[in-house]
């Protein structure tokens, strides 16, 4: 049976290739041998880091992140029963849902928000494009979702981000969600306006925004 | 090759099943990147960390990149996000559709029509003609606000220069409602943009002066801009490919509704470089792909390049520049499509110095290609009341000076890079976007002329073009 370290290093030559089963079968590896949860995390963390510097320097492009993200995703089962059983817990940097708002299908912007923040060890559901505001809150309820960001790439879907700040607080929820929005037109200035706690400027932006948000910065 | 792609259409309903995220991580993706390997097309820098070919001199790499974009088209097809199959071609489809390209185009109308047709590369047609090589186009786009937008579009509708219009300026706010896609108010802010833009030209003495408003707005709302006193048949619009080899039942609406209008239409060949379509050089592949795909699936009467930087959006950085120049490069070479609306489409920086040297970077590459210029807006495109006609202007000439030098692209080559040299560092620290000056800042607004700090700078620039670069603008 192959030790820790070897299990360690083919888990993080899984995530490097994008092997999206593979990192599956991986993480499961690990779990089996009795690696810690926790361990297994910080090797999923560190090697993702590392494919978002890639990421940064462009040595690594979106699809390839995607799949590596996909297959952690599903490594994720394996380690949430490791964690039931041995009654570890692990430190999460938080979760986000994020979709580009109703009436707006662009979505290049936000899927490298959501790339930088996964690889930043944010749990990322990605909502798609043409969100409505209900849905966003549909999800964060459902998904226990710590911060809420809403893309608009054009100024007319702009008040749509608007009209999701106004559901969320109607609905008395303001307290519990942080809400972020981003966009080609959106500025500081609007999210201000409009009553959200963050901005990003673009996905770097986001990304310490995110962090800063949830005083992990 | 008109009416064909009624042919290609169909198979949104019968070609295979791709779900949309398979289509990017496991067939689309893939495919660039094993395309690119196999012509060994690359992208280099020298030590000054800027590209060493920027504006493309080996013709032999011209005609792999060639190659690379059309088989890279006919492996990965073209996915319908609504019925999640894949259109696919074959290679003499393709082959067909760039032979039968259109040949030149004509925008606007009366006395203020204009035609254009393909310029190979180094092609300058007449020397000293005093006019730009072929067509230079002026583009606001970005949110405008309502108490500048006539002023905007009039400061480019004064520039003679110009021949072809872009106003995107979209009217974000109207009779207390701020608009949303889709609803009776984005119809109602389209009837308004058409009206201001059309009475801004009138005014201006061009009022059948071309608009290829490129607007992000749902089908109903432009067709309700047609309408009544609206749109002119000389101007045109855009059918979208959405980025990276994808199409859906919207975009072909606006292409079959545009086509039976009789309207020009265009499209843009596009790469969001770092982020699906990867680095410069696959990015610079998929770019060609989609002009190529463009012309086989809708046939729009005109093309033009918008490749932008993801991480920090720019349009016309050195990735920018490569991916656009080599993208026309190869189109020129290989059809005889009417020149391209070249590179850069938009300033990363405000009005002012560096966005003088970002469209001179622009225009230089450009028409040394064959391509025509295009220029005015800054900040990225999304700052509010970022777009003057000075900068149309400049590109014009820019361009007119290139033609008149009889530059080679090699000469073109340097000299690009030098124009980078004045600015890719503030991109690279992502500074640029708060560099120079808004519209109001810069312009008279009453009689919407440049003030004299931006008409030093702009002289200024000229001056440093002259001097570094060696090249005679007046």
């Amino acid at each position: 049976m192959a030790n820790k370290d070897e299990l360690s290093d083919n888990l993080r030559e899984k995530i490097k290739t994008f092997d999206e089963d593979g990192i599956e079968a991986a993480i499961k590896e690990m779990c089996d041998a009795g690696i810690s949860a926790v361990e297994t995390v910080a090797v999923i963390g560190e090697t993702m880091n590392y494919l978002g510097k890639l990421f940064e320097k462009m040595e690594v492009a979106l699809p390839e992140l995607v799949l590596a993200g996909d297959g952690v995703k599903r490594g994720m089962v394996h380690i949430e029963k490791a964690l039931e059983e041995t009654g570890e817990e692990i430190e999460k940097m938080g979760t986000v849902i994020h979709g580009t708002v109703q009436g707006d299908i662009h979505s290049v912007g936000k899927d490298m928000v959501e790339m930088f923040l996964m690889t930043s060890g944010f749990d990322v559901t990605d909502l798609g494009t043409d969100v409505a505001p209900r849905v966003f809150i549909e999800e964060a309820e459902r998904l226990g979702a710590d911060i809420i960001c809403a893309s608009a790439l054009m100024s007319t879907s702009m008040p749509v981000q608007r009209d999701l700040v106004d559901f969320i607080e109607a609905k008395g929820l303001a307290d519990k969600y942080k809400i972020m929005v981003g966009g080609g037109p959106v500025t500081m200035a609007w999210a201000e306006r409009i009553g959200a706690d963050g901005w990003g400027k673009d996905a770097v932006e986001a990304r310490t925004m995110a962090m800063k948000l949830l005083g992990k910065d | 090759m008109k009416g064909k792609f009624l042919d290609f259409w169909r198979r949104v309903e019968t070609g295979p099943i791709m779900f949309e995220k398979e289509y990017m991580t496991r067939h689309y993706y893939p495919l660039l990147k094993q395309t690119c390997e196999k012509y060994g097309f690359k992208y280099e820098e020298g030590t000054n960390g800027l590209p060493s070919e920027v504006v493309p001199c080996n013709n032999e790499t011209i005609d792999n990149i060639w190659e690379a974009a059309k088989e890279f088209v006919v492996k990965c097809g073209v996915l319908c996000q609504n019925t999640e199959r894949v259109i696919y071609f074959t290679e003499d489809e393709v082959n067909d559709a760039m032979y039968h390209v259109p040949k030149k185009v004509t925008v606007g109308s009366h006395t203020d029509e204009y035609t254009w047709k393909h310029r190979g590369l180094e092609d300058y047609g007449v020397r000293n003609s005093g006019k730009n090589p072929n067509v230079a186009m002026g583009r606001i786009l970005g949110p405008i606000t309502d108490d500048v937008y006539e002023k905007v579009g009039m400061s480019f509708v004064k520039e003679p220069m110009v021949d072809m219009m872009h106003f995107q300026g979209v009217i974000a706010h109207l009779d207390g409602v701020d608009i949303k896609p889709f609803s009776p108010f984005e119809m109602m802010s389209e009837m308004k943009r058409v009206s201001k833009v059309k009475d801004v030209c009138r005014r201006g003495g061009r009022p059948y002066l071309h608009d290829g408003a490129s607007m992000p707005i749902s089908l109903q709302a432009e067709m309700m801009g047609t309408y009544g006193p609206g749109i002119n048949p000389g101007d045109a619009h855009h059918v979208y490919l959405q980025p990276h080899l994808k199409t859906n039942y919207d975009e072909m609406c606006r292409a079959l509704m545009w086509h039976q209008f009789g309207s020009q239409t265009w499209g843009i060949g596009m790469a969001y470089i770092g982020s699906i379509p990867g680095a410069a050089a696959t990015s610079a592949v998929n770019c060609l792909a989609e002009l190529i795909a463009y012309e086989t699936l809708y046939q729009p009467t005109m093309l033009g390049v918008w490749p932008t930087d993801a991480l920090y959006f720019s349009n016309s950085s050195k990735y920018s520049l490569f991916v656009a120049n080599w993208a026309v490069a190869a189109m020129h070479k290989h059809t005889k499509i009417p020149s391209i609306l070249g590179a850069a489409w938009q300033m990363t920086s405000r009005i002012g110095y560096e966005y003088f040297w970002e469209t001179a970077a622009g225009a230089i590459g450009s028409v040394s290609l064959g391509a025509g210029t295009s220029g005015g807006t800054g900040e990225q495109s999304g700052g509010t009341n970022c777009a003057a006609g000075i900068g149309a202007r400049f590109a014009a000439e820019v361009g007119r000076a290139v033609g008149e030098a009889d530059l080679k692209r090699e000469e073109a080559n340097e000299m690009v890079i030098k124009c980078l040299g004045k600015y890719q560092k503030f991109i690279n620290d992502r500074t640029a976007h708060k560099m120079g000056w808004l519209f109001q800042e810069c312009y008279d607004l009453d009689t919407i002329e440049p003030l004299d700090k931006l008409n030093k700078v702009y002289k200024k620039v000229k001056g440093e073009m002259r001097k570094e670069l060696g090249l005679r603008i007046d």
